[in-house]
């Protein structure tokens, strides 16, 4: 294992590959109860047609999701939930559109539930029964979605900015594609992307670094991932819109008239020209948009926008996008505000502010140090975006004014789209 | 961890951590007062319009731009109540010194803004500005009836409204509707100067600092002004009994499909000489904890209910039960926890379960430790109530509880209230 620090806020990761290949980072916090442990896999719902051995392979929508759920259930006919239980830990995963990922928090018994987590996640068993029963938690679980007014407004942004393309699709499927899943294609699955190259695991406790990296090696043993063997490619993500505003307004059960304004731009992929082109879309909105910013206050004080406006930079595989928004008062009048000061942009950042927003973001990047989830996440996405997160720190402090020109006037494209939301009329 | 608990001045009270474990440091300040219905939402308003502006920066844009400088330090509002007790003041978080370039002085710079914000308020006419009153009282209003949208949460707060009727605990921390509609900017400005002549005060710190450094700081920025008298709070009232003999029984309909059951107890004449950890490791056992028999047995194994649990306030010497569970199994479900809480009362408690018990509980008072943000709460919490003792100490005293004392806690409690939110609007 090599030694990554960072003698600034003192804090020191061991990184290193398995025996079987898997990447690892290891971040000890000695005098710490609680240890965390991720295992993740650069799968997610944006992954799942691909190519391998020259042919194209279509999966249903919501494969990566599906996966997921399904992983909980083991050959003996055990639910891997009531061992972790068992072992004092809380056990939980997500899917993303880019990433599928396992996670446990615990005070005690590390070792046992790091040998459950892995267990857990290479041993894929799938019935027909067991699938049709999951069918019907997902098809709730969709339906429950469906009806949330922000997972409308987000899709409705997808849809706009990037057309039929599976980044616009919903992570957990349709009732439809989700009945076109069977055991034979979870098992193509599992078998294609769940295979340590192509995954990553990170570690944050009181934990001696060897030691932990000893016991992951030896629990991982049997799933060398030889990188002669067939690897699918998932396709990349090819989203061709004209490039123009789109708008959508519709009904929904809010209780405040909702704004949603996202603009595409052209992504630096990975490594550290990613995290610098990700660091300076943040500040630069924080600039503009932030709670320091002329259009904050002049719209808080007109009650145009509330506490709970939001500004995001997302990253999806091979496309990028802004968003911003909240409730509102009046959305179309937000809406042109947020144009009026993306035009002015040029006059609106300058060196002051900018060195303001860089010393403020000290303060985050110090707290961020104390979350282990948060901690550990930044490893698993900087082995899928192959860069540091230890680089954060300095590469943030060399952001100047003409980056931010530049994200604005070069990166940022013409393609935008607003979605509204409306309380309905009772 | 070095802790300490000092008395800088009669009614102005310090727990001090010096720990080198956070990358960041916490400061709270919280001004005490007895929870009134005439009060509560005024103090609740109170830090919210204070942190909108001070002389020195009259907006919010200024004040965010100041927290920017001070390297995107938090500034919250703090309001919550420890049984009768309302505390309301503020809570920082900010990089410790020993991560900043040296020279940065950022404490110093901190609790001197914490000083402009307290005493310099931007006012106009010598009163609190309307224009912040206003502004902040709509979204406190707008908070207060967002708890209708957790109907868990809803359903408890029901509970103990009823069950405490005419009791001071009913009135909830961050005051009522129409509290915050009657008051205006003249009321506030009265309560914020009664507030700063004459509230308990209590400070808490952790970060590297040690503690004659921070008190220096205290004492040279003058961050609480000298006062004359302080009053004395009258402490939080326990019933040891319910009203009535039987217990009380109201029902109520909302937009839901799941039933919610509150059940609210009283801890009853154990509470006349109460050994908290005793009381705290009864509520492991039955119901606080996954192992427990409220969750095992009915929810595991006679699959009555979708969640299930007991949590204690031993402020105010109840204890709650709140379960989701479908409609026609009511009274089922309320006759299966009398019978879990009887088979404690019998000493049906086996080894396993009273070691899972005390380990679930020493653990989590171990993860107080993990984060400043627990550890302030925990001592502020304590203090109010005149106790102090560190984790460790607390742990050792739950390792220590007997059997019998369990059996004590279990024979003094009586069910008050039975409060059930169902489907039917």
């Amino acid at each position: 294992m090599k030694i990554l620090d960072d003698k600034k806020i003192n804090e020191k990761v061991f990184a290193g590959r398995l025996s079987c290949q898997l990447p690892v980072y290891i971040v000890p916090k000695p005098h710490y109860k609680s240890m965390y442990a991720v295992l993740a896999i650069k799968y997610g719902s944006v992954n799942r047609n691909y190519f391998l051995n020259e042919s194209y392979h279509e999966m249903p929508s919501g494969i990566a999701h599906f996966l997921e759920h399904k992983m909980f259930d083991m050959p003996d006919g055990t639910n891997t939930l009531n061992e972790f239980s068992l072992h004092g830990a809380d056990c939980n995963a997500f899917t993303s559109k880019d990433l599928t990922a396992y996670y446990f928090d615990a005070t005690e018994n590390f070792s046992e539930n790091l040998e459950i987590l892995i267990k857990m996640v290479m041993t894929p068993f799938y019935t027909e029964e067991s699938v049709n029963k999951e069918r019907g938690i997902i098809s709730q679980e969709i339906k429950m979605v469906e009806d949330n007014p922000s997972f409308i407004a987000y899709q409705n942004i997808l849809t706009m900015l990037f057309g039929d393309c599976p980044v616009s699709e919903p992570i957990a499927g349709t009732q439809e594609s989700i009945n076109l899943i069977t055991p034979e294609l979870l098992y193509r699955c599992h078998e294609n992307f769940y295979r340590p190259r192509n995954m990553a695991l990170a570690i944050v406790g009181d934990l001696e670094p060897e030691k932990t990296f000893n016991l992951a090696d030896l629990y991982l043993k049997k799933y060398y991932d030889d990188s002669a063997s067939p690897t699918p490619v998932p396709d990349a993500l090819v989203c061709n819109r004209a490039a123009r505003t789109r708008k959508t307004t519709e009904y929904a059960s809010v209780s405040a008239p909702q704004l949603l304004f996202a603009i595409s731009f052209t992504p630096q992929l990975v490594g550290k020209n990613y995290l610098k082109q990700k660091l300076t879309a943040e500040f630069t909105l924080q600039i503009l948009f932030g709670p320091s910013s002329d259009f904050y206050a002049k719209n808080y004080c007109d009650n145009n926008i509330r506490s709970d406006f939001g500004i995001e930079v997302e990253y999806i595989s091979n496309i990028s996008f802004i968003i911003l928004g909240g409730e509102t008062k009046n959305p179309n009048i937000l809406a042109d505000f947020i144009i009026e000061t993306l035009d002015s942009a040029k006059e609106q950042i300058n060196s002051e502010k900018l060195e303001r927003t860089k010393r403020a973001f000290i303060g985050s990047y110090i707290r961020s140090w104390e979350d282990f989830e948060e901690i550990a996440l930044s490893f698993i996405e900087g082995e899928f975006y192959q860069y540091n997160p230890l680089d954060i720190y300095t590469i943030s402090q060399s952001i100047e004014v003409a980056d931010c020109l530049n994200f604005i006037y070069n990166d940022m494209s013409k393609n935008r789209a607003i979605s509204i939301l409306l309380p309905q009329k009772e | 961890m070095k802790i300490n608990r000092i008395s800088l001045s009669p009614s102005l009270n310090l727990t001090h951590i010096q720990t080198g474990k956070f990358k960041s440091s916490l400061v709270s300040i919280s001004f005490l007062s007895h929870l009134s219905s005439q009060h509560a939402s005024e103090h609740a308003l109170l830090p919210s319009v204070l942190l909108r502006g001070t002389i020195e920066h009259p907006n919010l844009q200024s004040m965010s731009q100041k927290m920017d400088e001070l390297y995107g330090s938090i500034f919250s509002p703090q309001v919550y109540k420890v049984g009768e007790i309302q505390l309301c003041g503020l809570y920082l978080n900010f990089p410790d010194e020993a991560m900043l370039p040296a020279g940065s002085n950022i404490l110093e710079n901190i609790l001197q803004f914490t000083c402009e914000i307290l005493q310099r308020p931007y006012t106009e006419n010598y009163l609190l500005r309307e224009d912040f009153v206003v502004s902040e009282s709509k979204k406190l209003t707008d908070k207060i009836k967002s708890i209708y949208n957790n109907k868990r949460a809803y359903a408890q707060y029901r509970c103990i409204q009823e069950m405490c009727e005419g009791e001071d605990f009913a009135i909830p921390a961050i005051g009522t509707i129409s509290g915050a509609e009657s008051l205006d900017n003249v009321s506030l400005t009265e309560e914020y100067n009664s507030l700063m002549q004459k509230a308990p005060v209590e400070i808490f710190y952790c970060g590297s600092k040690n503690v004659q450094e921070f008190k220096n700081l205290i004492d040279k920025l003058k961050i609480i002004p000298e006062r004359k008298q302080t009053f004395t709070l009258k402490g939080t009232e326990i019933k040891f009994s319910p009203k009535t003999h039987t217990a009380q029984y109201y029902e109520e309909k909302s937009n839901i499909e799941q039933t919610n059951l509150v059940m609210g107890y009283r801890l009853g004449y154990y509470m006349k000489s109460p050994n908290l950890a005793a009381i705290q490791l009864f509520n492991i056992l039955f119901g606080g904890a996954p192992s427990s028999k409220l969750f095992t047995r009915i929810r595991e194994a006679e699959s009555l209910c979708y969640f299930i649990d007991s949590s204690v306030n031993t402020s105010k010497g109840i204890m709650i039960v709140s379960a989701g569970i479908d409609l026609s199994n009511v009274h089922k479900v309320i006759d299966e926890v009398d019978k879990q809480l009887d088979t404690i009362r019998k000493g049906n408690i086996s080894d396993s379960e009273f070691n899972t018990a005390k380990k679930t509980l020493v653990n989590d008072i171990g993860i107080i430790n993990d984060s400043s943000a627990s550890l302030s709460h925990f001592y502020t919490s304590n203090a109010v109530r005149d106790l102090f003792f560190t984790t460790s100490d607390y742990a050792n005293k739950v390792y220590a509880v007997k059997k019998d004392e369990i059996i004590a806690v279990a024979e003094s409690i009586r069910l008050d209230q039975i409060f059930v939110l169902k489907s039917g609007m």
